[in-house]
């Protein structure tokens, strides 16, 4: 497959290569199919959210955008190249991965945390460097993570550590973020908090992002597309107006659902009828 | 037979195996080993006087074959009774240290106490299982009783129970003969008393064991779950755990350690169809008795054809082994506690590490200088002349093997994320012991160059075999842990075999267990000091690894570094770091374990930090405990690694204990 | 503890003088007086030559299953035979240490303080007492007392000679030397031991006829010694206390064959990788064992 085939047009009139392309990707654990032959094409600069119920299949169509895990068939491209052809190093400063729970991380400090996110630049032995401490720096600025930086990372609060995961992202230096659920365990506050951060981050520095949500509001309320899985396939494509209406949540979740309007902005709020 | 439901630990290990079929095959195996058995008895009798014959049959073999049934009843009961009540389906005697804690017991008993063990042989063999048993689970609860961390405090309880009875043996002479022959595992008898009280316990435990079956299907649910259905676990867990370990160490004083019965009984019975708790705490005992039996059946006929004696103990470690090494990837998998939080760093790591490396020379020129009774500091030059060339190699070789020792014990624990992974625990020391075995075997004289051969070939056999294990099984570093735990016990069996024929390489290997530093040479001692040299360097370059794959597979592999390439490495770093300091200070120092904890809790928060003060620490504890051990009984001479490990234990198990706090 | 150094040591000296019995490849630099021993039987031998060394090892284990010959109070301890303590032996600064094959695996660390003399004893399927004679002609010659080593080992043949004689007029002459091991196992001494050999002298047959390793077997089962139903069955010291109960009411101790017929003996501990001395103490307590059973005996 060339580059050129996987080129589209993002209706700005500049052809940029998709964020992802995938043709008939399928994955099967011991003879049950988790995904079965998607196709999909991601376009950068985005927010995308994945929704769908649990065991729709979009943790794992996360870990297979984040090369935690290979298709059994079809192929994925990334950024115009087929994922399997970039060096490890390459690949993690271009697609910054988030877990659903991030590892515990045994005393380390925040900073110390955000550091690591260096390491697809600098390598094993490579010193640290002053672009790497001012890419660790402005991380945390822009996380608001400064504060706590000498603190050890397990002594924070939910919310506190999933903004110095974040940082680590960042620092990291990929234009693609993709997050495994990175609000289940916070609290309404710190949920909408963080999705803000993420939302700023697409719109400031022109990053890309899949996330994965649970919550069709807080999905709705950020993303610029959602996608909706169900068995293995997607049963919903769209902006977030188009996919929170009561008969397409229904398809999704297969309970009856209603949708109003919030009375200030008019976005569209999904409940259980 | 219906689809078995997902019964806690056990679910996922179940296959549906007709009930009907599988107790077919159980029969037939008996009856196998009864023809067996017969056949050996019979070859057995020839030789023998008539009038011996029937006694021999009435006295010897009879009641042997009865202990055998008796005996693996016991053992199969225990080991689904420990099973179901701790949750892990690898939980048996075996792999608890309950068999080598009452070995330990009853050795210390023939030294020191010869009447006790006269009259109460079952009791001191149960107060040293139920000790070590006891040591285990308080050290698993810390890790919220994991059974793979319940595994891995089992097999250290029980190395250091080992090198203790190696000692002991060491220290008695020929006169602990019977040690040998109990370690291997006999199942000889001269009467019919054993069987008496072996069958009187069996009966009563099965008596308790009907009773406790509710509570006992209930405790297989979590413990939130029977308490809030009315069952007080902690009464019944320990009540179960009691009466399992009175079977197993009264099993154990008889016949000493039987590897595995418990383990193979309880996961074949619910291989074989057993779902329910009571059906399995019918069906293990029966797979027990048909197991021991069987097996020693085959063991009676090879010595009745062979002439050689085979410890049937040691066979049964040899068969259950594979079958460990099978169930321990399929082990649940426990959510553990997060790690406690509040380490201690220190603001001024280099200052401390060149304090530490400034005691370290303090420490190696006390050492030097001191008189062999530790009275006071020599002052003649030609007393000082004398004892260098003596003192210096095992110091500096001691040092060396610490230091390196203490990084691989760094790497392995950075690596698995787990405070128990040491070099000790990876089963490379074992190969080590069971290379030495062989080459003893072959050649009892053998020289120190052969045995550095064979250790050396031993160590990287077993790395091998481990890396094979845990490829297979997508190197996880909890799958590096169970290939090194199954690898241990698997060439543990086999140093028992050789160690049970007596004769001159059994205290050989024994010298090397208990981990003497007496026997290094010059050119030993500046071997080791090279390959410190030259390794420890890499491991600290490597320090970014160690801290990137701490974060577990996934954050590593989303950072760009592939965990099973660069874990590949370190594990291969940690081995040949472990081999090489093997070689000097023996299996057993603990080191590994103890250095990397104590830097960890002096503040060394960072891995290149702890990498360092570890290796620092670890030269340092053993030029302390060598000192000591060659002064403490001038002019007896304690084992180096041995006393290490005895120093370093009881500081483990407090460390291990505050940080789960 | 130093002592002075002079260019020709007494060692030295004697040696010269009793050249005739002297090992004169053995040269001597600048050896300090006195010597030490690691071995049991070069500790025997030693002190049945009427020679006190500096130092030997595990005197405590020795004073229990040695026995005898008695060490004097001066001798320092080195320690376990196998983890001897080089120390005490560099400072006390020995003229020359003898060992036998077992302690060869120190002759590293010994030859860096002293020149070491092992002796080729116990080798797996040769007699040992013949090398044991040569052995303790060769300590005697090297410390200028060849006559009185002649005269040592000409006393001991001597007295195995006289209590063969006495054992002239026993029934049984198969005898089965064994050491217990636990209740139910035992190790046989075989034809090349010490003890088997010492058996020989005294006119007995050694009944055990397997093979042997280690100067005894691997541990065999007690059911073995019923093949041999004429056999005298002596036990050497010393038993381990559970299996002393066993022995007197275990069913299959009292069903064997030797037992049954009260040809049976424990004896006092007796050193199995000894010199003369020890083969002079088994045959004692073999003889008192023997003769006193067939004073006990109805027939």
């Amino acid at each position: 497959m060339t580059s050129g085939s996987m080129r589209a047009d993002d209706g700005s009139g500049v052809h940029r290569a998709p964020l992802f392309r995938l043709e008939g990707v399928g994955f099967t654990i011991s003879g049950r199919t988790i995904l079965d032959d998607l196709d999909l094409t991601l376009e950068p600069g985005r927010v995308h959210g994945l929704i769908g119920p649990n065991g729709s299949g979009k943790s794992t169509l996360v870990k297979l955008l984040a090369r935690q895990a290979s298709p059994h068939r079809g192929t994925i491209g990334f950024s115009g190249r087929p994922i399997e052809t970039f060096g490890d190093r390459e690949f993690a400063r271009r697609l910054a991965y988030l877990p659903q729970t991030p590892p515990p991380t045994d005393g380390m400090t925040a900073r110390e945390l955000v550091a690591l996110g260096r390491y697809p630049h600098h390598g094993a032995l490579g010193r640290l460097g002053a672009a790497d401490t001012a890419a660790i720096d402005e991380a945390m600025a822009r996380t608001g993570t400064r504060e706590f930086a000498a603190r050890a990372v397990d002594t924070l609060s939910g919310g506190e550590r999933q903004r110095v995961w974040l940082a680590m992202m960042i620092a990291q230096g990929a234009s693609c973020l993709v997050l495994d659920e990175p609000t289940s365990a916070l609290d309404v506050a710190h949920q909408a908090e963080m999705l803000e951060l993420v939302r700023r981050l697409c719109d400031d520095h022109d990053h890309s992002v899949v996330i994965v949500l649970h919550d069709i509001n807080m999905a709705a309320r950020t993303c610029d597309r959602l996608i909706a899985l169900k068995g293995g396939n997607i049963v919903a494509d769209g902006p977030p107006s188009e996919i929170v209406e009561p008969e397409m949540l229904e398809r999704i979740y297969g309970v009856r659902m209603g949708v109003f309007r919030q009375p200030g902005t008019g976005a569209p709020i999904g409940y259980v009828a | 037979m219906t689809r078995s439901p997902n019964d806690g630990t056990a679910g996922r290990l179940t296959v549906r195996a007709p009930g009907a079929v599988a107790a077919g095959l159980w029969l037939l195996l008996f009856l196998a080993g009864l023809a067996v058995f017969a056949f050996a008895a019979r070859q057995s009798l020839v030789g023998l006087a008539p009038s011996f014959a029937g006694d021999y049959l009435a006295y010897g073999l009879s009641p042997r074959a009865a202990f055998a049934l008796l005996g693996g009843a016991a053992l199969g009961l225990a080991g689904a009774l420990l099973q179901r009540t701790l949750r892990n389906p690898a939980a048996d005697a075996s792999t608890l240290g309950v068999g080598a804690g009452a070995q330990l017991a009853l050795g210390a008993a023939t030294l020191f106490a010869p009447s006790l063990i006269a009259e109460a042989r079952s009791l001191v063999a149960f107060g040293g299982g139920g000790g070590a048993l006891a040591l285990v689970l308080y050290l698993a609860r810390s890790r919220n009783y994991d059974p793979v961390t319940m595994i891995l405090c089992g097999l250290v309880v029980s190395l250091v129970c080992g090198a203790l009875s190696a000692t002991l043996i060491l220290a008695g002479g020929d006169y602990m003969l019977s040690l040998y022959l109990w370690g291997g595992g006999t199942l000889a008898q001269t009467g019919w008393r054993n069987d008496a009280v072996l069958a009187s316990l069996l009966i009563s435990a099965g008596l308790a064991a009907f009773l406790l079956r509710r509570p006992l299907a209930l405790l297989g649910l979590s413990d939130e779950t029977a308490k809030s259905l009315g069952v007080s676990t902690a009464a019944i867990r320990l009540a179960v755990v009691l009466v399992a370990t009175v079977l197993a160490t009264t099993v154990t004083a008889f016949a000493g350690i039987i590897g595995f019965v418990g383990l193979m009984a309880a996961n074949l019975a619910r291989l074989s169809g057993a779902r329910t708790p009571g059906a399995q705490l019918l069906a293990a005992p029966l797979v027990g008795a048909v197991l021991l039996f069987a097996t020693d059946a085959a063991v009676l006929a090879i010595e009745a054809v062979f002439g050689t004696g085979v410890a049937t103990g040691a066979v049964t470690a040899l068969i259950g082994g594979p079958l460990l090494l099978w169930l321990l990837p399929r082990l649940p998998q426990r959510a553990t506690a997060p790690m406690a939080t509040a380490f201690r760093r220190l603001a001024a790591p280099r200052a401390v590490l060149l304090c530490l490396a400034a005691l370290t020379v303090v420490a190696a020129l006390v050492s030097l200088l001191l008189k062999p009774d530790a009275t006071g500091f020599f002052r003649e030059q030609a007393d000082i002349a004398a004892l260098l060339p003596l003192r210096w190699p095992r110091l500096l070789a001691g040092a060396s093997a610490s230091a390196m020792l203490a990084v691989a014990g760094v790497v392995l624990q950075r690596f698995t994320a787990n405070p128990i992974a040491s070099p000790e625990v990876l089963g490379i020391s074992s190969g080590a012991g069971l290379g030495l075995a062989a080459l003893l075997l072959v050649a009892p004289f053998a020289g120190t160059g052969a045995m550095l051969v064979a250790t050396g070939a031993g160590s990287l056999a077993a790395l091998a075999a481990i890396l094979i294990f845990a490829r297979a099984a997508r190197l996880g570093p909890e799958r590096l842990l169970l290939g090194g735990i199954a690898v241990a016990s698997l060439a543990g069996a086999g140093v028992t075999l050789v160690m049970a024929r007596g004769g001159p390489e059994a205290s050989r290997l024994l010298d090397w267990m208990s981990g003497s530093t007496l026997r290094v040479t010059s050119g030993l001692a500046l071997a080791e000091a090279v390959l410190a040299v030259l390794l420890l360097p890499l491991a600290c370059l490597a320090h970014r690894w160690l801290a990137v794959l701490g974060l577990g597979a996934v954050t590593s592999r989303s950072l760009g570094l592939s965990p099973s390439r660069a874990g590949g490495l370190l594990v291969t770093l940690a081995a040949i770091l472990t081999a090489a300091a093997t070689l000097a200070v023996g299996p057993l120092s603990f080191v590994g374990l103890m250095a990397p904890h104590l830097a960890r809790s002096m503040g060394f928060a960072r891995p290149r930090e702890q990498l360092v003060g570890a290796a620092l620490l670890g030269a340092l504890i053993m030029i302390a405990t060598d000192t000591a051990a060659r002064s403490l009984a001038f002019p007896y001479q304690l084992p180096t690694g041995l006393f290490a490990a005895l120093v370093g234990g009881p500081y483990l198990v407090a460390m291990l204990l505050r940080r789960a706090r | 503890m130093t002592r002075p150094r002079t260019g020709l040591t007494r060692r030295a000296f004697l040696s010269a003088v009793g050249a005739s019995f002297a090992c004169p490849g053995v040269a001597i630099a600048a050896a300090g007086d006195g010597f030490a021993v690691v071995d049991w039987a070069l500790l025997e031998t030693a002190l049945a030559l009427g020679l006190v060394p500096l130092a030997a090892p595990e005197l405590i284990l020795y004073r229990r299953l040695v026995v005898e010959p008695p060490v004097p109070a001066t001798v320092l301890d080195l320690g376990l035979r196998g983890a001897l303590g080089f120390e005490r032996l560099a400072l006390l600064r020995p003229g020359i240490v003898y060992g036998s094959n077992y302690s060869a695996w120190a002759a590293p660390q010994i030859e860096a303080i002293a020149p070491f003399e092992a002796f080729e004893l116990f080798v797996p399927g040769e007699p040992p007492l013949d090398k044991i004679a040569a052995m303790t002609l060769a300590l005697a010659g090297d410390f200028g007392i060849a006559g009185h080593g002649r005269a040592v080992v000409a006393r001991a043949r001597a007295e195995l000679a006289a209590r063969r004689t006495q054992l002239a007029g026993i029934d049984t002459r198969d005898v089965l030397l064994v050491d217990v091991g636990d209740a139910s196992h035992v190790r046989v001494y075989g034809a090349d031991s010490l003890f088997g050999e010492t058996l020989a002298r005294l006119g007995l047959a050694n009944a055990w006829i397997g093979g042997t390793r280690y100067s005894a077997t691997a541990p065999v089962g007690i059911e073995a010694l019923a093949a041999h139903p004429q056999a005298f069955l002596i036990v050497v010291g010393p038993v381990p206390p559970d299996a002393r109960a066993e022995m007197r009411q275990g069913a299959l101790w009292r069903a064997l064959p030797p037992v049954a017929a009260g040809r049976f003996a424990v004896v006092d501990p007796c050193n199995a990788f000894g010199a003369l001395p020890a083969a002079l103490r088994l045959a004692r307590l073999v003889t008192a064992a023997l003769l006193s059973a067939k004073g006990r005996s109805p027939a």
